[in-house]
């Protein structure tokens, strides 16, 4: 009974003497502060000028000029023959369309959109957007190497290949396009892995734009304002429209 | 930690940065907006809703989703079939002579350009090369392989084929060379229903 008496008060000031150090106030707290800031808040804080979509202060004339130049647009990327995507944000819907017809149509389960207050013509913009760059969680396109055999011997030898099992998780695609446009298709987390996994690809996407940005005005490179809209999507409709999409992917966008 | 607050450094000055040149420049790349006349905008966009209506294709077409390896064939919008198929294994074959393969199904509009009954296989060189065999001269009797692509096959160009197979157990996986592979039902009624000139939706 003693001795537990004394145990404890010698845990008792022990941390007395831990919590009186500044260095532990500065690990505690600080240091799991700077992390959450730059996981969460500064993801939140960057978005920039926002308005929710659909937006309500459009008039019918802007409308009727947005849908104008989406039509335009698709009808510049129909005379292509190739992969398109398609964002409708007042219909809530996303499509790829191979020369007009669309071939998968997807609903867009939650939407932001960013426009910054000089880029408001926009809507008047007829020709399509242009690929440039991407990132993903997932691979562009699931590769296997096979190194040829030598001889029929090691080719009946050889095992069947089989495509490789994908992780049916959570997918995060960021699509760059010209003119500074941004589509960001992220899947819903399902779990607390997963909200972490997206945020820190969003957190790392973000500081790979910045630095790019940066870099581009150093080394006095066109850098246009970024126009991020951000689309929640299921992953498998994430997974099979950055699959089929070609690398100058043409975008047509409404909104 | 230095990682950290860089990161939080470049992450909360570059918007700002950037806001601040921007507000300097006129982004030129954005048409300026014009007053518009509501009836004048209301018959270009009929106009252009026609243009785009007639894309749409009249007859038969069939559409096919490499990422899920499925199938649908279409007359006009009425869905007549719908199934498994199996598309590019996206296997990277590398050959002892640096050569190399991607099995990739192409994407994008295509047509039927020829139907072929009882198609025979022409081998190409990957085939040999997969199988760890000589590769012979082109013309040879040995490139020839017959009752493999099933009953028939159509062709849409650069050697792409939609035929059958022996393996109809992997259908729904992408297991080929980058040919559309389907089930011996479905390619029937794909081969009757598509007339030569039918566009196929491949993304």
């Amino acid at each position: 009974m003693k001795r537990a008496r004394e145990a404890l008060q010698r845990v008792g000031e022990l941390g007395k003497q831990i919590l009186g150090r500044r260095s532990f106030w500065v690990r505690a707290l600080l240091l799991p502060g700077l992390v959450l800031l730059w996981l969460v808040v500064l993801p939140i804080m960057l978005v920039g000028p926002s308005e929710k979509v659909p937006s309500a202060e459009k008039n019918a004339a802007d409308s009727l000029q947005m849908l104008q130049a989406f039509l335009q647009q698709r009808l510049e990327i129909a005379s292509l023959r190739q992969v398109a995507l398609v964002v409708d944000l007042p219909a809530r819907r996303l499509a790829l369309e191979v020369a007009g017809l669309p071939v998968r149509e997807v609903s867009i389960l939650g939407s932001h959109l960013a426009i910054p207050p000089a880029l408001r013509q926009i809507a008047t913009t007829t020709r399509p957007f242009v690929g440039q760059t991407y990132r993903a969680s997932i691979p562009r396109y699931p590769i296997t190497v096979v190194e040829a055999p030598s001889d029929t011997l090691q080719a009946q030898q050889q095992p069947p290949i089989w495509p490789p099992q994908e992780d049916s998780g959570g997918v995060w695609v960021y699509l760059e396009f010209d003119r500074g446009l941004e589509l960001w298709l992220l899947s819903p987390p399902a779990s607390l892995g997963e909200r972490l996994e997206r945020w820190c690809f969003v957190g790392h996407t973000r500081l790979w734009r910045e630095v790019r940005w940066l870099y581009r005005l150093l080394w006095q490179r066109p850098a246009t304002l970024p126009m991020p809209i951000v689309l929640e999507l299921p992953p498998a409709d994430i997974r099979a429209i950055f699959r089929a999409l070609p690398d100058s992917a043409r975008l047509a966008l409404r909104y | 930690m230095i990682g950290i607050l860089l990161a939080w450094g470049v992450m909360g000055i570059v918007p700002m940065l950037r806001e601040a040149l921007w507000s300097l420049q006129v982004a030129s790349v954005y048409a300026e907006k014009v007053p518009a006349d509501e009836a004048a905008l209301r018959r270009t966009i009929a106009r252009l809703e026609g243009q785009l209506a007639a894309r749409h294709p009249k007859g038969a077409y069939l559409v096919v989703s490499t990422t899920e390896n499925r199938f649908w064939l279409y007359v006009g919008r009425r869905l007549v079939r719908e199934g498994r198929c199996s598309t590019g294994s996206y296997v990277y074959l590398k050959g002892s002579g640096g050569q190399s393969w991607l099995f990739q199904t192409p994407r994008g509009q295509f047509f039927v350009q020829s139907k072929i009954v009882n198609p025979v296989w022409h081998k190409p060189d990957w085939a040999f090369v997969e199988e760890g065999k000589p590769i012979p001269p082109p013309g040879s009797p040995e490139r020839y392989e017959y009752g493999v692509l099933g009953r028939y096959a159509l062709a849409i160009g650069n050697g792409y084929l939609i035929h059958g197979t022996l393996y109809q157990r992997l259908l729904g996986l992408p297991v080929t060379h980058g040919c559309v592979r389907l089930g011996d039902a479905d390619l029937e009624v794909v081969y009757r229903t598509l007339p030569i000139g039918a566009p196929v939706y491949i993304y």
